[in-house]
């Protein structure tokens, strides 16, 4: 593994509130998104591997390189580990000019080669003599990359660089970092909070929770199949339900809660033994009346009415009340062709594979209550 | 000559010969003090400002307390310091028969120690205005904290500091209580200019006192118009 990270840190503030840490995850030469809420430890996490902030306890490695190390007393300088730091405000050097920033790195004074091919990737020719105040969002976010990356870092971290950008320059950073991974062969850690730049970007996706770590899988893994309430509500698997186990079959469950549903097969799952259980919005599906409903859907059907409607553009969102309140997520022209409109009665459907059935333990780690 | 009005008097042949030597003196000993506030004013300023550490409350204090303290207090301070039986002074003087008191090393002392608060004060509040973000990249970037603080900390925080030694220098340029204490009020030796007003007041010479204060009026006016045209010349 080419970054290996576990580390426990404590933070005192003057209010006593204490923060805790305690992270562990590794990845190759990949990109990892640490994605979760604010406040969760992410960017401290980001400070710990690149030596601004010393972990109580722990370890970091790099390529083999061991950055801190507690039990062999080990903490390297940050300006030894040899990381790339792109920082949330990007951190230019406001007195100083785009070249003198991007150059300020190097030890060896001007190296005009090494610039001009930073200046080509990030495409930022013409802007050499500029201030950073005279340059927009996006082309000082390139400015900072380059910074970054003509150091040779041995990692590259990114903290919310999604965050606050307009929509074509987040397309062109998107670019740009499929571009930077082609090009150097190192770890890139990510951080974000949108769950679609988390799910797009990451070959390795670490949720996060307040001052720990939730779930650690491919992105595809850990929107299907979240395994608590947390990472269900942050990656956006909004309707969770309550339900007792009421009965095992060899194809599936059945879940007694406000509704009897019945849900793929669990390992190890008891009769009587509670859970919880969710669907995504986007996999609800509305039953046209006007025709017969297929086989595969003909579980889980319930009704309700509709109480909300909320246009996202590309989609619309339908609140409903009735069997089950539910959340639908659904592609505009379907919604248009169904003809719904507020405090009309519809019929869905669950299907059994989309159902998901979170096995969540009862011994909640202090998680902040508006989360649940 | 007190009996005639002495506004008659402001362009006598008296004003040839003047002597100058109080501004000089004056300009010089402030620009001394003003050189050793620069460098300790900025160190001490940038670590209170940046790091933690047992007693940095008690240093903040202790270097704000020339500013609150009258200056004969502060100057009674420094003659049981720097003394011919003081402190630290007895060690110098028995190393090298030679005591500060009274030369104008002294007069330089003075100013130093009563001006240092200022720059200190302001210098403090424009490293912390400093996004320590900007430190940090630079840490990453393979640069030393001196380098950082000489490439990024100092040249952003450079308005506050330049802000901080003209008031260090106005306040060094006044200075009269803790210098007459140490450097006594020698003409051409230790007479600053605020002590030459005094004398002059004090054994009458009213025509003298009035082309000193004009005097350095004038230089106070200029040091505000060229330092407010120097930090004007910033290019981001």
């Amino acid at each position: 593994m080419e970054l290996q990270v576990s580390i426990c840190k404590k933070l005192t503030n003057r209010t006593s509130n204490e923060f805790i840490l305690d992270a562990e995850f590794e990845c190759r030469n990949e990109m990892i998104v640490l994605f979760g809420p604010s406040g969760a430890g992410k960017t401290l996490t980001l400070d710990c591997i690149a030596g601004l902030e010393h972990p109580d306890a722990g370890c970091i490695k790099v390529n083999s390189t061991v950055y801190f190390d507690s039990e062999k007393n080990i903490d390297i300088s940050p300006q030894k580990r040899r990381v790339g730091y792109l920082f949330q405000n990007y951190a230019l050097f406001p007195h100083l000019t785009v070249e003198e920033n991007i150059l300020f790195g190097m030890s060896s004074g001007k190296d005009s080669k090494e610039l001009e091919r930073m200046l080509d990737i990030f495409e930022i020719h013409g802007l050499e003599k500029r201030y950073p105040s005279q340059l927009s969002g996006g082309q000082r976010q390139r400015v900072a990359l380059a910074r970054a990356l003509i150091t040779k870092p041995q990692i590259l971290l990114l903290d919310e660089p999604f965050s606050s950008i307009d929509h074509i320059t987040r397309v062109r950073l998107r670019r740009d970092l499929k571009k930077i991974r082609e090009m150097i062969e190192i770890p890139i850690v990510l951080i974000t909070h949108n769950p679609v730049e988390a799910y797009t970007m990451a070959d390795t996706l670490v949720v996060y929770r307040h001052g720990g770590i939730e779930q650690i899988g491919t992105p595809k893994e850990i929107f299907a199949r979240p395994k608590s309430r947390n990472v269900a509500r942050l990656v956006g698997m909004n309707n969770i339900f309550k339900g007792k186990v009421l009965e095992i079959r060899e194809d599936g469950v059945v879940i007694q809660g406000r509704e009897k549903i019945t849900a793929p097969a669990v390992q190890d799952l008891k009769i009587g033994e509670e859970v919880i259980w969710g669907i995504r919005p986007d996999h609800v599906m509305v039953l046209r009346e006007d025709r017969s409903i297929g086989k595969a859907v003909e579980e889980n059907i319930f009704s309700g009415r509709i109480n909300e409607i909320v246009s996202k553009g590309a989609t619309y969102l339908l609140f409903t009340e009735g069997d089950l309140d539910l959340e639908i997520e659904m592609p505009s022209h379907v919604f248009e062709r169904l003809c719904l409109e507020q405090g009309r009665t519809i019929r869905v459907s669950l299907k059994k594979s989309a159902i998901h059935i979170i096995r969540e333990f009862p011994k909640d780690r202090n998680i902040p209550g508006d989360l649940l | 000559m007190r009996d005639r009005p002495y506004c008659a008097d402001m362009v006598s042949s008296d004003v040839d010969s003047m002597d100058y030597s109080p501004l000089v003196l004056s300009l010089w000993i402030s620009l001394v003090a003003t050189i050793i506030i620069a460098v300790f004013g900025t160190l001490t300023a940038y670590v209170l400002a940046r790091k933690r550490f047992f007693g940095r409350t008690l240093l903040d204090a202790f270097t704000t307390l020339p500013m609150i303290l009258p200056p004969t207090v502060t100057g009674y301070y420094l003659i049981i310091l720097l003394g011919k039986n003081g402190i630290i002074g007895n060690h110098i003087y028995n190393l090298t028969g030679w005591s500060i008191m009274f030369t104008w090393q002294a007069a330089v002392v003075a100013a130093t120690v009563v001006a240092i608060p200022i720059m200190i004060k302001s210098a403090k509040a424009a490293i912390e205005s400093v996004d320590i973000e900007y430190e940090k990249a630079a840490f990453t970037l393979g640069k030393s904290e001196i380098q950082t603080f000489f490439l990024v900390t100092l040249p952003l925080a450079k308005r506050g500091l330049i802000a901080g030694l003209i008031l260090s220098f106005a306040r060094a340029l006044g200075e009269f209580g803790a210098t007459i204490m140490v450097a006594g009020n020698i003409p051409g030796k230790t007479s600053t200019m605020p002590l030459a007003i005094y004398s002059a007041v004090q054994s009458g010479e009213d025509q003298l006192a009035t082309m000193l204060v004009i005097l350095l009026t004038a230089v106070s006016i200029a040091i505000i118009y060229i330092t407010t045209k120097i930090s004007k010349t910033d290019r981001y």
